[in-house]
């Protein structure tokens, strides 16, 4: 019989199983947990990860971003003097290779609503080419998406609900009734309003904790807009709440604007700014101001917009201060729809605005600067994440391209950078958080194999005797060997067959219905956690689910050989003897 | 022809720290067909020279041929590849694998040997008849008397018509109705086929039915005496 020949001992490999049928049980019941444990934390974790990065692209970013190379340096402080002009050319270049793109300009500021404030980060927005690239603007639960040229925002929920505008969903009694007493110009407005929610008792135990009487709070029952209210009734509410200015807010935001100082006083020239330069720049702004005596300080002189614009870029690098100017803004919008999209991001404290309203109208200063392009490939299903054409090079190759054949360069100043550039923390976390339950699973998946290896070992030792009487009648070492690793590798395959039966069910209905956790929307404010709300989904591994049934078989044999080897190595005679 | 062939074979055993002379220069020689017993009383060296001519231990010093072949100068694997061809075992307590059936108990050693399936269940049956187990092919072990066991180990010692068969004590654990029984198989199988069976013993049934009797006596051959 040869080495491979042992596969003919198959049939005493699985006989042995039978000889302690509880303990064979036990092991296979905790090989079978763990694989399926495996696969199902896999399953579950992949599908949260898959779905994260699909609305990170879909919902958040697109593939990738064109921005200053100055913007991504300091983007954690979203530098809105950072901007670049003429985005239509871009946009324009990147179209005729392939891609759709969206201009935005992003910065940060409260929102005042006439019950509260909130912080917002704000995106100025083309409507029509930010549904190009992405997908929130399907998503408004009430009211509708801005539209060009309007003085109008788009909330999301968490802030909406923060700042009291648009339609409450779940309000207390006593709130909906101010609400209806604000907003109601009629007795028939008001019972229409209250016609659209159900009731939901607030009850408490009266007395002590051990009291069984139960009493209604007046006021403090949780109203629930009806899941039945029509799209008709919903818009009419809407226009209700619009109507008595409820949904108007104030936009408090303080913009960055980069402006060459016209006067540097010496103290701050000398402290600041000079040390602070490069050498090479040190003679462009020294050329462009001249000391004056008697204001002790140092006047700009220089007038030509190129020089102007060097020399601030001069100072940006050595960061002072004193180019950067902060000016505040007022602007008054109307809150025209809330976006509850299946991404956290744009349902959190966001906003978003048109971008000809801040460029033309608002007096913002902007000159037709945005912060960013976001990019994505025209045609490319939601589903898919961004491969090897939407890379940063290709992207770059393509708008460089587009902007030859229009006669144009891509400034050097410019840069793609693709959503993971963007996304480090959330990557990172996404490996923590994929990684950590892993390894747990896959403790418990050593540990099971730990439990073969005692149950090998116990055979091994039960079957002394019979180990010694096998070589006697020929079997080499190899063999002895491979016949425990074969039954080791049975019990294995059994428990992994069984285990990803069992995964497989319990995924299926994670699979196919997934679990809501919209309740926990306020929760996942487009921090850093999974990027998406509402329903998890768990998704379908198969190589995972095919390499955990073959690594459990493979490592239950493998944790065979040891004590095999062992035993193998005791004098027959010993073995024969053992009692 | 020689079966086997020992000669000056000495072994020693350590146990706490003290060298146990188990045997002391034994020279011995079986030939082919004979049916020989070693008696003495425990721990006198019998089952240690069984041991060694099965080549499942080591000697101290000494050699021993079994079918020519000098095995102190074979590996690990030669000897069991020996074993698993020329050599047959009967142990005391059976040794069966209790989860395999009679016939897969007998046709185990057929198994090891690569040999086809169709020719593993013709010998297996053929053994069965002799040994006086036909009908019981299907059985397990366990419901097995403790004779018909040793009816199941001696068939799987012949199934493979090895040239040697050792036994050690065969007879101990039956009582002497069934041993005599067993006794008279064996021997009838050595007169049928002409293998050769070496018995370690000290049961005087055993010893009567030998036809040669080898005393051995704190590892040496006290006598050697071939019946008529």
């Amino acid at each position: 019989m040869t080495l491979f020949g042992i596969w003919e001992l198959k049939k005493l490999a699985l006989r042995n199983l039978t000889r302690h049928k509880v303990k064979t049980i036990l092991t296979l019941a905790a090989i079978m947990v763990s694989v399926a444990l495996y696969i199902v934390l896999n399953s579950w974790l992949g599908g949260m990860a898959i779905q994260s990065r699909r609305n990170i692209v879909n919902f958040e970013i697109g593939a990738a971003k064109l921005q200053t190379r100055l913007y991504f340096e300091r983007k954690d402080e979203m530098p809105s003097y950072e901007t670049f002009l003429d985005w239509e050319i871009f946009h324009e270049a990147l179209y005729r290779e392939g891609y759709v793109s969206a201009p935005r300009f992003v910065f940060s500021g409260t929102l005042f609503s006439q019950s509260g404030s909130a912080p917002i980060l704000f995106h100025g927005i083309n409507p029509a080419a930010e549904k190009e690239v992405l997908r929130y603007a399907q998503y408004v639960d009430f009211g509708r998406f801005v539209q060009d040229g309007n003085f109008e925002i788009a909330l999301g929920t968490v802030a909406a609900e923060r700042l009291r505008v648009g339609i409450p969903t779940r309000p207390l009694r006593l709130e909906l009734e101010e609400l209806i007493a604000s907003v109601a110009r009629s007795q028939a407005e008001a019972d229409f309003i209250r016609s659209l929610y159900d009731i939901t008792p607030s009850v408490r135990r009266g007395g002590d904790i051990f009291s069984t009487e139960e009493r209604i709070v007046e006021g403090n029952e949780r109203m629930i807009l009806g899941r039945n209210a029509s799209q008709a009734d919903l818009d009419r509410y809407w226009n209700i709440i619009a109507a008595s200015g409820r949904n108007d807010v104030r936009i408090n935001a303080i913009i960055d604007i980069k402006a060459a100082p016209e006067m540097i006083r010496r103290h701050r020239w000398e402290n600041e700014l000079w040390p602070a330069l490069r050498p090479e720049d040190r003679v462009l702004v020294a050329a462009a101001y001249v000391y004056e005596d008697f204001m002790d300080a140092y006047h700009l002189v220089e007038q030509d917009e190129r020089q102007l614009n060097l020399i601030l870029d001069a100072m940006i690098r050595a960061e002072y201060a004193g180019a950067i100017r902060h000016v505040n803004q007022l602007m008054d919008v109307v809150v025209v729809g809330v976006i509850n999209s299946p991404a956290p991001l744009p349902n959190g404290n966001t906003a978003f605005i048109p971008l000809d309203v801040l460029q033309d109208r608002a007096g913002m200063m902007l000159e037709g600067g945005v912060t960013e392009l976001i990019i994505r490939e025209r045609g490319v299903p939601d589903s898919r994440l961004p491969g090897q054409s939407e890379s940063s090079a290709v992207i770059t190759a393509a708008l460089e391209l587009g902007l030859a054949s229009m006669g144009r360069t891509l400034p050097d100043e410019l840069a793609v950078f693709v959503w993971q550039d963007y996304m480090q923390d959330y990557l990172g976390y996404e490996a923590l958080q994929t990684g950590a339950p892993q390894v747990v699973a896959g403790l418990l998946l050593f540990l099971s194999f730990l439990v073969i290896s005692c149950t090998i070992l116990l055979a091994i030792l039960e079957r002394t005797k019979e180990i010694g009487m096998m070589r006697a009648l020929g079997m080499t070492d190899r063999q002895m060997i491979m016949l425990y690793m074969l039954e080791a590798g049975f019990l294995g395959f059994i428990g992994s067959v069984l285990g990803i039966i069992l995964g497989c069910i319990i995924n299926y209905p994670l699979v196919k219905y997934g679990i809501d956790f919209s309740a926990m929307g306020d929760l996942m404010d487009g921090g850093i956690g999974f990027r998406t709300t509402a329903i998890f989904r768990s998704m379908w591994n198969v190589p995972i689910i095919i390499g955990a049934g073959i690594a459990a078989t493979l490592l239950s044999s493998f944790m065979a050989f040891l004590p095999t080897r062992r035993a193998v190595k005791k004098p027959i005679t010993d073995s024969l003897r053992f009692e | 022809m020689t079966v086997v062939k020992a000669e000056n074979v000495i072994k020693d055993y350590g146990l706490n720290d003290q060298v146990i002379h188990a045997l002391r220069g034994v020279n011995l020689e079986f030939q082919a067909g004979e049916f020989a017993a070693i008696a003495g009383p425990s721990g006198s060296g019998k089952s240690t020279f069984l041991h060694l001519a099965g080549c499942i231990d080591n000697l101290t010093a000494g050699s021993i041929l079994v079918g020519g072949k000098d095995t102190g100068k074979m590996n690990r694997t030669q000897l069991a590849i020996l074993r698993r061809q020329s050599i047959g075992f009967i142990f005391q307590a059976y040794n069966l694998i209790p989860v395999l059936s009679v016939e897969e108990n007998i046709s185990f050693p057929l198994t090891l040997l690569g040999i086809d399936k169709k020719e593993i269940r013709e010998r297996t049956n053929q053994v069965l008849k002799e040994v006086g187990l036909d009908g019981m092919a299907k059985r397990r072990p366990k419901e097995m008397s403790g004779g018909q066991q040793q009816r199941v180990a001696i068939a799987r010692a012949l199934v493979k018509k090895p040239a040697l068969i050792l036994a050690d004590e065969p007879t101990a654990n039956l009582d002497s109705k069934i041993g005599r029984e067993i006794l008279e198989l064996m021997l009838a199988l050595n007169k049928s086929a002409g293998t050769t069976f070496i018995f370690s013993t000290h049961d005087t049934m055993v010893m009567d039915f030998a036809r040669r009797l080898i005393r051995i006596r704190d590892g040496q051959i006290e006598s050697d005496e071939i019946k008529g």
